[in-house]
């Protein structure tokens, strides 16, 4: 990987794969980590299902190349076929496991502290294994949301483009999720 | 850390060959663009398909509820429920929701649709079926869903067909038909009904403006009195009280639009019978109503 190659943009890197298909591996490399940790805290956590699912979006992903509207970012749309691809998979397997973001919940517990009136984990003498746990107990929809927001860092208008829902349901999944979250946590602490 | 990922850098590359591999051996290629061009294209089709379905719907509906038979509700219902249950066109209205629901599904799955919320694509829905059901009526295409498909259904009744049961209740003083003779010097009316039965009447008391009607009308409305002489032999009969066109719309609105002679506002039933009639005083008023 050369640096023109680290400065270049995913859109024309798009644009590149769609002439030679080598210019394609440059997104995998791009995505790979960042999308694993994205599937891992949606619940797969077995290798080979990982390494499938992975395989599929990449490969959907070059399929649909054409598809991509550049109006959106690359990596709305990459992680909206991995949404998807891990939705499919756990219909598949007929379950989905409980998340397991604890390597970034101290930082995620700081981020939802911070958002909260006053400071939660201070207040209720919070810890990371507590704020995973109180994560198995929530909905699906909004630990998705919660995923995205905290633990990705994806703006409103890209969880909007990645779920497929208004900016304003994402706001108010987001704020019934965090209130949730604290209830779960009030009565964990 | 997970074990895929805890791979050093090779995993990365081991994946991006994979990829690679499985492309060139399944021969993965990108779709063309104009395949996702058609299916956005059809998207939109099938959109604008279903809305103009939501507005022929909408026509049919404000056909239907316009041609009721509001004017004689009170005559003919006891209560506005009952009216409203026999009248509104509940395959319509179902049919309309579905086509709704359709065209909502369809814009949301369009490429940008998700990104607006429910009550502004709702709103927009309700705001052009209403515009295109009103232009739809406006052009008589909401008639033809109405008479001619709903026709054609074999569960539904149009709207007049449902009116032509409701006066069909002679024994409630109601009674519609075309009329065959009307013979003004002799009191007589020989009218056919529109369930088929055929009934002589004597028409001697009723007033100028309802004899005006069976001169003029080929189909009329008779609301009057089903006498059964308890003896003798007697056959039943159906005494007209009063007489409307059956086009409600616009005739009986001329109808109503006579000249105020204070002849005609009597307060008195014109026979013993005709004071029986249960809408009686409905009718009076209504004719009060309009010389007001």
């Amino acid at each position: 990987m050369t640096n023109h190659d680290v400065s270049r943009a995913d859109e024309d890197i798009v644009g590149d794969a769609l002439v030679q298909k080598e210019a394609f591996a440059l997104l995998v490399h791009r995505y790979q980590e960042r999308l694993t940790r994205y599937l891992r805290r949606l619940g797969v956590f077995k290798r080979e299902d990982m390494e499938d699912i992975l395989q599929n979006v990449f490969l959907k992903t070059y399929r649909n190349l054409n598809e991509f509207d550049r109006k959106l970012k690359f990596s709305s749309w990459i992680y909206r076929i991995t949404h998807n691809e891990a939705m499919s998979f756990f219909r598949s397997t007929s379950s989905r496991p409980e998340g397991h973001p604890v390597d970034d919940a101290e930082l995620v517990l700081e981020q939802l502290s911070g958002s909260a009136d006053t400071s939660m984990e201070a207040e209720l003498g919070l810890n990371a294994s507590q704020l995973t746990e109180a994560m198995k107990k929530l909905e699906a929809k909004y630990r998705d949301v919660i995923v995205l927001r905290y633990f990705e860092e994806r703006e409103y208008a890209e969880i909007s483009d990645i779920l497929r829902i208004p900016t304003g349901t994402v706001a108010t999944l987001l704020s019934r999720a965090k209130k949730r979250l604290r209830e779960t946590l009030s009565h964990l602490a | 850390m997970n074990e895929f990922e805890s791979k050093p850098n090779g995993s990365s590359e081991d994946l991006a060959h994979k990829v690679l591999d499985r492309i060139e051996e399944e021969r993965v290629v990108p779709r063309p663009k104009w395949q996702f061009t058609v299916k956005d294209r059809l998207f939109w089709v099938f959109w604008i398909l279903s809305i103009v379905l939501g507005s022929l719907l909408t026509a049919a509906i404000v056909f239907a509820c316009v041609n009721a038979g509001w004017e004689f509700r009170d005559v003919t219902h006891h209560n506005l429920f009952g009216f409203l249950l026999q009248v509104l066109p509940m395959l319509w209205i179902v049919a309309l929701l579905g086509a709704l629901l359709l065209a909502y599904e369809i814009f949301r799955h369009t490429s940008r649709g998700y990104r607006f919320p429910f009550s502004v694509i709702v709103g927009l829905l309700l705001l052009i079926t209403v515009v295109g059901g009103v232009v739809f009526y406006v052009s008589g295409a909401g008639r033809v869903v109405e008479e001619e498909i709903g026709a054609r259904i074999p569960t539904y009744r149009p709207v007049m067909m449902r009116q032509k049961e409701m006066w069909s209740k002679p024994e409630q003083g109601l009674l519609a038909g075309e009329v065959l003779e009307f013979d003004r010097a002799q009191s007589l009316l020989r009218l056919r009904g529109f369930d088929g039965s055929l009934y002589l009447m004597n028409t001697e008391e009723l007033a100028d403006d309802s004899n005006r009607v069976l001169v003029e009308r080929e189909s009329v409305r008779v609301v009057g009195v089903f006498a059964k002489p308890s003896d003798g032999p007697e056959k039943p009969y159906f005494r007209p009280c009063y007489v409307f066109p059956w086009d409600v719309r616009v005739k009986t609105k001329n109808l109503l639009a006579v000249k105020c002679d204070p002849e005609r506002i009597i307060e008195e039933p014109r026979s013993t019978e005709c004071k029986g009639l249960i809408p009686y005083e409905i009718l009076k008023t209504l004719r009060r109503g309009s010389c007001r």
